[in-house]
């Protein structure tokens, strides 16, 4: 077994990247890279995740209007800024408590082990 | 710079390869300030220029990976094409009332042709056979209503379409699952067991064409929001 919390982190952090976009967002827009730096540092760098796949998902938000995008400006330079919607903010609360059902699933489960 | 540059224009040929020019162009612009900012947080941590770029390119991670993921949610090359292709035929077949009137027209006189012709099978030929040298005019004319019924089908869903009200995602899949149902019914009508299997090759190709063509509008709706949709993309 794989003893660095990172690999781990890995392993099922793909799915789990949509809904992370949208829990950044529910504190308020923000850019690309914002959104990346923001996933790492309150996962304390364990949710690391290569940034060229961010865009991707947010794409597929935006497609699905769960968020919507907007131009922007930081430092004099043009940033493309993402916000929630409406009902992205029912996604983030239904994908909250699955995450939370599952969660204590799985930590019931592994604590029998 | 340059070669530094080159990296990250090489991780955007590889990114966006197979993406549309438009696509491209998107990603191209998120993709270079996400990098700038990267590049100037890492220079912000006293790193030499050079480091501060190479980290920036390998934050972003596999280009082949990324265009793989860009493609599922982006339009291609050959989407947009098939977009700007649907939009002009779109564009002919509803750029005037008179002519979207006039094409109810073809599937009228198909079913005009096809009852012609049931009446000729069913009502004329029995008094004609005993007449006649044999029952080629009563098995053409039932061959002919078949045709004919099938072509006012196949015309009136394709042709009519202008003149329905289908302009939402609902509204326009359930004309898609009876433009579907339609088809396989008519071939069904058209074709009995013996002509199946003598035609089957001919109806394969026609048919693996119109199920790429339709792959390809499904993959172009889930990459565009409903609401940009252009009429044509409904149907």
């Amino acid at each position: 077994m794989h003893s660095n919390p990172r690999y781990r982190a890995k392993m099922n952090f793909k799915g789990t990247l949509p809904t992370l976009i949208l829990e950044s967002l529910a504190q308020g827009p923000s850019h690309g890279y914002a959104i990346a730096q923001s996933i790492k540092s309150r996962s304390k760098g364990i949710l690391d995740f290569k940034e060229g796949t961010l865009y991707p998902a947010l794409h597929k938000l935006e497609t699905g209007g769960l968020v919507e995008s907007y131009e922007g400006s930081e430092n004099n330079r043009p940033r493309r800024y993402y916000r929630i919607t409406k009902s992205g903010r029912g996604v983030l609360v239904k994908d909250r408590a699955e995450w939370r059902a599952i969660s204590q699933a799985v930590t019931v489960i592994l604590g029998e082990a | 710079m340059s070669s530094n540059m080159t990296a990250l224009d090489t991780w955007l040929a590889r990114a966006t390869r197979q993406l549309s020019a438009d696509s491209a162009a998107q990603v191209r612009t998120e993709i270079a300030q996400h990098y700038e900012s990267a590049r100037e947080d890492a220079l912000a941590t006293g790193v030499a220029s050079d480091e501060a770029d190479r980290a920036a390119v390998a934050a972003l991670g596999d280009p082949k990976s990324a265009n793989g993921q860009y493609r599922e949610v982006l339009l291609t090359r050959s989407e947009a094409r098939l977009l700007r292709s649907s939009a002009c035929e779109a564009k002919f077949f509803s750029s005037t009332p008179l002519r979207k009137r006039l094409l109810i027209l073809v599937p009228a006189a198909a079913a005009t042709c096809a009852a012609a012709a049931y009446a000729v099978a069913t009502i004329t030929a029995p008094f004609i056979i005993p007449f006649t040298v044999s029952a080629s005019a009563f098995t053409t004319a039932s061959l002919v209503a078949r045709v004919a019924i099938g072509a006012a089908i196949l015309t009136s869903i394709v042709l009519a379409v202008p003149l329905l009200p289908i302009y939402t995602p609902v509204r326009a899949r359930f004309y898609r699952a009876a433009k579907w149902l339609a088809v396989i019914g008519l071939s069904a009508l058209l074709y009995d067991r013996v002509h199946f299997r003598e035609w089957s090759w001919l109806m394969l190709n026609c048919f693996s064409f119109v199920a790429w063509i339709e792959l390809k509008r499904m993959s172009i709706r889930r990459k565009i929001p409903a609401a940009d949709w252009p009429r044509h993309l409904y149907l």
